[in-house]
């Protein structure tokens, strides 16, 4: 069979001299939206400028949505751009680039999820994993901030609580949940990631919220 | 009656705002690093090409089986009656005969050796002409009186 290549024309990344660092007019940071249009065209340093706006939100948003999988939130957080960038034609310019990119994002989550469910690994939804074996990883490292000792143990053990209550949620429940008020996205934004209605929405997080507070509240076994 | 949920309850807004509350955990040395390498490295990578009838078959064993489907349908036009018979209703009913002649005047142009005249092949294949047309065209309907061989 014949094979066609194509390649991503990335240029090298412009030298910086010294001199032209001289004060400047204030620059305005490009929106996301220019920064991937540039990035299509072959930017690589645009590309590179687009991947760490996101690094750690969308990073810390699969992390939460795999259960603090670090590795599978690595591998999904590169995989996330490498789709972003094939579907890039795709893109309509007038829409945010956020729920688009997290859209897509949400939809590798459910793939992998498949997948490991058909290759018979464990679950977040899955009622056989719900004990202690479950629990291995699935709480990530708090970033470090300059609390003592006592307030650091007391708030890795509160972020344990809250992870083992939204591991305890279906998929669904756990998407719409952290999209809302862990990525801070509005309903409706929460509504097109998800593509579904935005009542959709409002009744899935009040199911979601509903069990959550029952988990949270149950006092700890 | 009013079904929207009500999301204003405080036991709802306390469990969202725990939520809100988690750490943004850091990502891991090099993510964006390596994110840009393997993109980089895929754009590289030759797109393997495959003949267009067949890409929406995936599956081996389902590729077999839709040449073997192919295969199966077209065998009976080996079959000089079949085939025929198949042309004569083609033309009858798809393609007319105005068609027809334009198709047999362009294959006549393309022959460039004399080759065997019409009568001649008719009556080897066994084809009566039973009607003409009234401009004379040789593309009447014909019936065939081949019995076998």
């Amino acid at each position: 069979m014949p094979a066609a290549t194509t390649s991503l024309n990335l240029p090298a990344a412009p030298a910086v001299s010294a001199q032209r660092a001289a004060p400047q007019k204030e620059v305005v940071a490009p929106p996301d939206e220019k920064l991937f249009e540039l990035a299509i065209g072959g930017d690589r340093e645009s590309l590179g400028e687009l991947i760490g706006r996101y690094e750690k939100s969308l990073f810390g948003l699969l992390l939460r949505m795999t259960g603090g999988d670090s590795h599978r939130a690595d591998d999904l957080f590169q995989d996330t751009f490498l789709h972003a960038m094939r579907a890039g034609k795709t893109f309509d310019k007038k829409l945010h680039f956020k729920p688009w990119v997290t859209a897509i994002a949400v939809n590798l989550v459910r793939d992998d999820a498949r997948k490991r469910k058909v290759r018979g690994e464990v679950g977040l939804d899955s009622k056989t994993g719900s004990g202690a074996e479950s629990e291995r990883s699935t709480v990530p490292e708090p970033a470090a901030t300059g609390e003592n000792p006592g307030e650091s143990a007391e708030r890795r053990d509160e972020e344990l609580k809250i992870q083992r209550a939204l591991n305890g949620l279906t998929e669904l429940e756990r998407e719409v949940v952290l999209l809302h008020f862990y990525d801070s996205m509005t309903l409706v934004e929460t509504a097109s990631v998800l593509q579904v209605p935005l009542g959709t929405i409002k009744s899935r997080l009040h199911a979601a919220l509903t069990r959550l507070s029952g988990i949270l509240e149950k006092p700890a076994p | 009656m009013n079904d929207e949920p009500n999301l204003n309850d405080p036991k709802l807004i306390r469990a969202g705002e725990s939520v809100a509350r988690l750490s943004r955990p850091q990502p891991p040395a090099g993510l964006a690093a390596r994110t840009l390498a393997r993109i980089s490295a895929s754009y590289q990578k030759p797109i393997k090409k495959v003949f267009w009838m067949l890409r929406p078959i995936t599956h081996p064993v389902a590729r077999v089986a839709a040449a073997a489907m192919i295969i199966y349908a077209l065998a009976p036009m080996t079959d000089l009656d079949v085939a025929s018979q198949l042309g004569v209703q083609i033309e009858r009913h798809v393609t007319g005969h105005v068609f027809e002649n334009h198709v047999e005047a362009l294959v006549d142009s393309v022959i460039s050796s004399p080759g065997d005249s019409q009568p001649y092949l008719d009556s080897f294949m066994g084809v009566q002409r039973t009607n003409s047309n009234a401009n004379g065209s040789r593309h009447a309907n014909v019936r065939h009186t081949r019995t076998g061989t």
